[in-house]
């Protein structure tokens, strides 16, 4: 089954939220994958001036790895690592999960650019990761 | 596998240098160094003979030049494939000889050729040798090995080289010549061509047949291989010739033959010769537009800075076009890019269906970086993607170097996440070989800045990219040609060029795509990068977040390197730094272990170990806060009010009250004392899962030496907070500045800073405030700051003497009886090494409430001289007959006090000093006055740089009185007497003290509690006038516990005042039980109201005005009240003595005189009386019956306006018959007026007046008789009434 890592990394490259579909997998996976966003922080800087649009579909890849990624307005970059090529669940993923980031920037007690602790919006996200993934 | 593969890579020509005979690595590097910097070589410097021929037809003799790729031979290795790739041949060779070790030239000669012979592809070799001595002579030893005389001038060794190296490239330039027009020459004979160049090139490759050109990817065994190879020479030939004329540097001439090579190629499908003319075309290419700028350049001045298009060529010397040819060049650079990547893409797939991987992936790196040079980061980025993809089929030996150059090149885009992932990728690439941890832990190093882990380090391998500043030039090879200073291991000298020095490390992040061409514009485009360094370095400042997974995990990595490195140093720095900066991330039981290596691996290492200089980071646990304390009250030094300054400066305080000063007063800086010991708060916390023993814990100062006293101690786990006062000692005077304190545990010694606020900072803001002098103690001698917020700089202030002072009532509340007077004794010693010239006490009140309060209780026994802040007095003479106070003696010092109800005590506050130096010494008188809070205010910083501020201490004993009423004056009253009564008194007066004791009690009763003193004078006559008045004094014993015995004493009075008392008390004495009252009567002649009398004090709070002003006569009366309640204050002096042996006065300040009171004081100016002086008349009823009446002027002046009053009245000693005086009219009545006017009466004349008066009924009548003088009011009674019985 293959894996997919979702990332939400911060203005000044700090991560915000990330969780794993499905969830339970190992932990040594979780980290590897993690190096491999934080690298392909850099291409999505370059990409997300060469494009009016928020997703930037797949843009970089490492090994067996497709890493797609999504740039809000407020330059706050959703990161997935995926196996599979799976261009419109993967778009479907990330507007339906922008919508939520959405909901968490409206909440008053949410600082921008903090991580992401809220539990409700981590079990959407868990809905929506299964309703795509799976 | 080389890594920083360029395009540049197939035109430059390789050169071996080797160090020959006995040479350092140091002078090995400085003279390579010298000749590395001179790797073009312009054609035009090439002298030719005119004569001479060339088979390079198109080659430009004056902008052409040939490239040098000086390798050092350590980090050559010999390629299979130089058939193939001709850049990889090695050309020429240049030996190193350091004359002052190889001293017999003859053998290094030797060395040298027997070196050079290695090379069999060596056409031309040159032996520089460096530093010669006087005796070793060049005569003779050959024109290769050439002394290079000794010069300290740079640029002449630099001039003499490249002559040398012209002459060396020119030998090069002529074997290639030779080798394309041999080529050339036999082109018709088919069999001769590849002859000369295996000849030439002495290759090992494996042919079988010398007229081919083959490869160890060809098999040339079966008979239609040949055949195959047969038909593919002339492509490869013509490559291989192209190759040359690349090399030489005439890109038109290798066009030609590429083009041929390019066709024949595709014919026979020879794929890698395909790519390799491919790869060979586009540097032809590169090449070509290189020397096309170099001619614009010649023929052009005016250089654009707009250039967009900068190839990464590298004879590239960094100049633009001319306006005018823009649009040219940009048409012309679309071409040349079109065609590249066409020629690039199709190298690319014809080496991917040969399946040489090694070979697709070179070209696939130097199309990545001719990408980047277009600054076409993302199709650069794609295909380093692939190579990675493609490298699976590589072994791990060249797996490794892959990874590195895509990380390099990844770098020089700004790719700084993906550098660090592929230097990772490359380390653990590196583990398949054990013995590489010491590479690992470099790269895991290097890659660790970019995981935000550069706090790490400070001057780690990390740094060596940022320091070389450029990016893609630094690993190509016009970097070379820019800067010598990196050689090919990566390593960095300080020689880099101007230019170049001037880029700071974060440009790289904001302007990555600019940077090398601003590097190529040079001197123009200078004030764009002064543009660029003027942006802060947000990189930089930007506060550390997340990522803390990779982070642990990196971490775990180089502390497993570490391990295997055997490493305790760097463990423990990993271990530190894990545990400090992801606590809470790392469960408790990995917290063990860490610590469990932690101490183990600490104890391998010295003493010497400080965290902060070999770890980059502090210790083990937190500190939170470091805060000095100010020594106790008792013994902080403070400023000494300066008299002369002080004049001045009140004279220059206009307003009483101004907000500024209020300000400075509020700074108060800690001051401490030489030699005397001092202490210091520390906040620490262990947030850590395990104990902290503490081995020491010390401060770390500046300034002033200082000894501070080490402290140990266990801080457990999971505290969150822990506060620990340390102390020490400043070993003398000056200015002494808090840093930090010095923490030693698990071995190792860290300094923990802190901010001028005392709160702990990082080590990077420590630096920061050392770079900004924080902790020069020069530049704050004199406080010039005024900065509240500053409490880490400390003054130390000379010595100063220790005073002690013994109180007996150890501070506690004196419990005392209004009116009582006592003493008791301050013993002053002095217990330190100075001695003590001036001991200043001034009393200071402490409870202004209470003080109120008591005050509003007990308002009527205050009087206008007293004041209520002053409870104690002393002489003051005393302590200054004791000064100078020398170590280790003591004197006493009688504090008197005399209790006040309104009294709540004081606040003694004892300066004291002593003049160090050759200070005057000032006055040390004390004064018992109150100071309002003046020695406080001393405490503001003297800011004035030229005044020597002197210091002295102060010692507040707080001495608070509790007063209540023992013997109380309750009340008091003003009866009138004769001299008959007091004459009849005298019994009970005349008894002795010691009887009166006893019969007090009786006296007390009988006479309705009235115990009298009588007058002493026998010769009183004897009359019934009331010519004396009697001073009542009702004494209470408020206290249930204390029975006083009470005596009196009478001053005598003058004669000028005219108030006589009758008699002396003082031996008489009264005993007054708890809770009784007695009633002290003193008798009092009854004199003429004084006429003169003192003016009325003014009131307290003398700037409120009384709303009414008094009238004459209200002013007359109230000065007649001041003047006698002072008198009986000052003469009736009533003393007790408890029975705790305690004594004191009765107070009299509660008296309260009223005018009518004062007119019994005043004698009578006239006399009345009934005729005979009749006492009781019996008058029969219904008969008229005459009171006779007469008034006598007693003084000297005529008396007007008096006024005679017969009052008659029932007798009211007659019980059961009171009836009011509305009856009065029923019972009695009355010819004439009851009311006379007297107009005037002569001096002692007399007035009598007769009313007649008829009784109606049987009673017991009463006439009193009063005269009141019209102008005082003052009614001056009968001396006796009239009674009148009626029968």
């Amino acid at each position: 089954m293959s894996i997919y890592t979702f990332l939400i990394i911060g203005k000044n490259d700090n991560p915000l939220y990330e969780i794993e579909f499905p969830v339970n997998t190992q932990k040594k996976e979780t980290y590897a994958h993690q190096y491999i966003a934080h690298g392909s922080l850099d291409i999505v800087e370059e990409y997300v001036w060469k494009t009016n649009n928020m997703y930037l579909k797949i843009i970089d890849k490492f090994n067996k790895n497709h890493i797609s990624s999504f740039v809000t307005a407020g330059h706050i970059k959703f990161m997935l690592l995926h196996e599979k090529k799976d261009e419109d669940a993967i778009k479907n993923f990330f507007v339906d999960v922008h919508d939520l980031y959405l909901k968490i920037l409206l909440n008053p007690f949410y600082e921008y650019n903090k991580p992401i602790t809220s539990t409700a919006f981590d079990a959407r996200v868990r809905k929506i990761g299964t309703k795509y993934f799976s | 596998m080389e890594m920083n593969l360029t395009f540049t890579e197939n035109r430059s020509i390789k050169v071996i240098i080797l160090p020959i005979g006995d040479i350092s690595p140091e002078k090995y590097k400085e003279y390579t160094s010298l000749i590395k910097t001179i790797n073009i070589i312009e054609l035009s410097s090439i002298t030719r003979s005119q004569n001479e021929s060339t088979p390079f037809e198109k080659i430009s003799w004056v902008d052409g030049s040939m490239l040098l790729n000086f390798v050092d031979a350590s980090s050559y290795q010999r390629s299979e494939y130089e058939e193939f790739q001709t850049y990889k041949k090695v050309f020429g060779v240049i030996g190193v000889v350091d004359c002052k070790k190889s001293k017999d030239l003859m053998v290094t000669k030797k060395l040298f050729e027997q070196a050079v012979n290695q090379y069999p592809s060596c056409v031309s070799s040159l032996c520089c040798a460096f530093d010669p001595m006087d005796d070793q002579q060049d005569l003779g030893l050959g024109a290769n090995l050439i002394m290079i005389p000794n010069n300290s001038d740079r640029k002449h060794l630099i001039f003499y080289l490249t002559t040398l190296l012209i002459d060396f490239s020119h030998m090069i330039l002529k074997h290639f010549e030779k080798v394309v027009s041999e080529s050339d020459a036999s082109s018709g004979n088919t069999s001769g061509i590849g002859l000369s160049i295996n000849t030439a090139s002495g290759s090992s490759t494996t042919s079988t047949n010398n007229s081919l050109i083959t490869t160890p990817l060809d098999s040339v065994k079966l008979w239609d291989e040949i055949n195959r190879a047969k038909k593919r020479k002339a492509g490869r030939l013509n490559k291989c010739k192209g190759d040359y004329c690349l090399l030489a540097g005439s890109p038109l001439d290798a066009f030609k033959y590429y083009d041929q090579s390019l066709e024949s190629c595709r014919n026979n499908s020879d794929l890698e010769w395909l790519g390799g003319s491919c790869e060979g075309y586009i540097s032809a290419v590169l090449l070509k537009r290189n020397q096309e700028y170099n001619q614009q350049n010649h023929s052009t001045k005016p250089l654009s800075p707009n250039i967009t298009f900068t190839p990464g060529g590298p004879g590239y010397s960094g100049v633009g076009s001319g306006p005018n040819s823009m649009s040219a060049t940009d048409i012309q650079i679309q071409g040349d890019d079109t065609l590249i990547k066409d020629l690039a893409n199709e190298a690319i797939q014809s080496y991917n269906k040969r399946k040489t991987v090694r070979f697709e992936i070179d070209v696939i790196l130097k199309f990545a970086n001719y990408h980047i040079s277009m600054d076409r980061k993302i199709e650069a980025s794609e295909l380093l993607t692939n190579a990675n993809d493609i490298s699976w089929e590589l072994t791990f030996h060249d797996r490794i170097p892959l990874a590195c150059s895509i990380g390099l090149l990844y770098y020089s885009m700004g790719f700084k996440r993906k550098f660090a992932f592929y230097l990772r990728e490359a380390a653990f690439l590196f583990t398949t070989k054990p013995e590489n941890w010491e590479k690992i832990s470099n790269l895991l190093l290097i890659a660790s800045k970019y995981y935000q882990l550069d706090d790490l380090f400070a001057n780690s391998p990390s740094t060596f990219l940022d320091e070389n500043t450029n990016k893609t030039l630094s690993f190509t090879l016009n970097q070379i040609k820019k800067s010598n200073s990196v050689t090919r291991s990566g390593s960095s000298s300080n020689k880099s060029s101007p230019s170049g020095q001037q880029f700071q490390p974060q440009n790289n992040q904001f302007y990555p795509s600019n940077q090398q061409q601003q590097q190529q514009q040079g001197s123009s485009s200078k004030p764009l990068i002064k543009f660029n360094t003027n942006i802060p370095d947000l990189s930089i400042r930007k506060p550390k977040y997340g990522w803390t997974t990779i982070q642990r995990y990196i971490i775990y990595n180089l502390i497993s390197v570490s391990s295997n490195l055997n490493d305790s140093l760097n463990i423990c720095k990993y271990i530190i730094y894990l545990l400090r900066t992801q606590y809470k991330q790392i469960a408790q039981t990995k917290q063990h272990e860490f610590q469990v290596d932690l101490s183990h691996h600490s104890k391998a290492l010295p003493l010497s170990i400080n965290t902060n200089v070999h770890m980059n980071s502090l210790g083990l646990p937190f500190i939170t806060k470091v805060i000095p304390m100010s020594l106790p009250e008792h013994l902080e030094p403070i400023v000494r009010p300066n008299t002369s300054s002080n004049s001045t400066s009140a004279r220059d305080k206009f307003f009483i009250y101004s907000p500024y000063e209020k300000t400075e007063q509020s700074i108060k800086k800690i001051i401490w004392t030489e030699q005397e010991e001092c202490s210091v708060l520390v906040t620490l916390s262990n947030p850590f899962s395990f104990d902290i023993f503490i081995q020491s814990l010390t401060l770390s100062t500046a300034g002033v030496p200082f000894e501070s006293y080490p402290l140990s101690f266990k801080i457990l786990s999971l505290t969150e907070s822990m506060d620990i006062v340390i102390s020490g000692r400043a070993l003398c005077a000056g200015p002494l500045i808090i840093k930090g304190v010095f923490i030693r545990s698990y071995n190792l010694l860290s300094e923990y800073p802190i901010n001028p606020q005392g709160r702990a900072i990082s080590l990077n803001e420590y630096y920061d405030l050392v770079r900004k002098d924080a902790y020069k103690v020069e530049a704050w001698e004199v406080p010039v700051e005024p900065d509240e917020t500053v409490i880490n700089k400390i003054k130390v202030v000379p010595r100063l003497p220790l005073l002690n002072v013994y109180v007996p009532t150890m501070g506690n509340t004196l419990n005392l009886f209004a009116g009582e007077s006592c003493t008791f004794n301050f013993k002053f010693e002095n217990i330190g090494c100075v001695p003590i010239e001036s001991i200043i006490i001034t009393l200071n009140e402490f409870d202004k409430t209470l003080k109120k309060k008591v005050l509003s209780q007990n308002e009527a026994y205050l009087t206008d001289q007293d004041d209520e802040s002053i409870s104690y007095s002393w002489n003051s003479n005393i302590i200054q007959s004791n000064l100078p106070l020398l170590p280790g003696k003591s004197f006493n010092l009688p504090i008197e006090i005399f209790t006040k109800p309104f009294l709540i005590g004081n606040q003694f506050v004892i300066n004291y000093y002593s003049n160090n130096g050759n200070q005057t010494n000032s006055i040390s008188v004390s004064i018992p006055s109150i100071e309002d809070n003046s020695t406080t205010t001393a405490l503001s910083v003297n800011n004035n740089a030229n005044s020597i501020v002197n210091y002295q201490r102060k010692i507040s004993i707080p001495l608070q009185m509790f007063i209540t009423h023992g013997p109380k004056l309750h009340s008091f009253d003003i009866v009138y007497a004769s001299s008959k009564t007091i004459k009849s008194l005298s019994p009970y007066l005349l008894e002795k003290p010691t009887q009166q004791q006893e019969g007090s009690t009786s006296l007390s009763s009988s006479l309705s509690n009235l115990s009298i003193n009588s007058s002493g004078y026998l010769e009183i006559p004897e009359n019934i006038y009331n010519d004396y008045c009697l001073l009542l004094f009702d004494i209470e014993n408020c206290t249930s516990t204390h029975t006083f015995t009470i005596s009196s004493q009478l001053n005598n009075v003058d004669n000028h005042q005219k108030v006589l008392f009758e008699k002396s008390m003082s031996e008489c004495k009264f005993i007054l039980s708890p809770n009784s009252i007695i009633t002290i009567v003193v008798p009092m002649k009854r004199e003429a109201l004084p006429e003169s009398l003192p003016m009325l004090r003014q009131a307290r709070g003398q700037y409120i005005k009384p709303k009414k002003k008094l009238t004459e006569y209200e002013e007359y009366m109230n000065r007649l009240i001041q003047y006698y309640k002072d008198l009986f204050i000052q003469n009736i002096r009533l003393n007790w003595t408890s029975s705790d042996n305690t004594k004191g006065i009765i107070l009299l300040n509660n008296i309260k005189l009223t005018p009518k009171r004062l007119q019994k004081l005043n004698n009578d100016s006239v006399l009345i009386e009934f005729k005979d002086n009749q006492l009781l008349k019996n008058v029969q009823l219904g008969e008229f019956t005459s009171i006779e009446v007469s008034v006598k002027n007693l003084t000297n002046q005529v008396i007007n306006g008096l006024v005679l009053h017969i009052q008659p009245t029932i007798d009211q000693q007659l019980p059961n018959k009171l009836q009011s005086l509305n009856d009065l009219s029923k019972k009695l009545g009355y010819v004439g007026s009851l009311t006379t006017p007297i107009s005037e009466l002569q001096p002692n004349s007399t007035y009598n007046h007769k009313l007649d008066v008829i009784f109606f009924e049987r009673e017991s009548f009463k006439f009193i008789v009063t005269c009141e003088l019209f102008k005082t009011k003052q009614i001056i009674p009968s001396t006796h009434s009239l009674t009148i019985m009626i029968n």
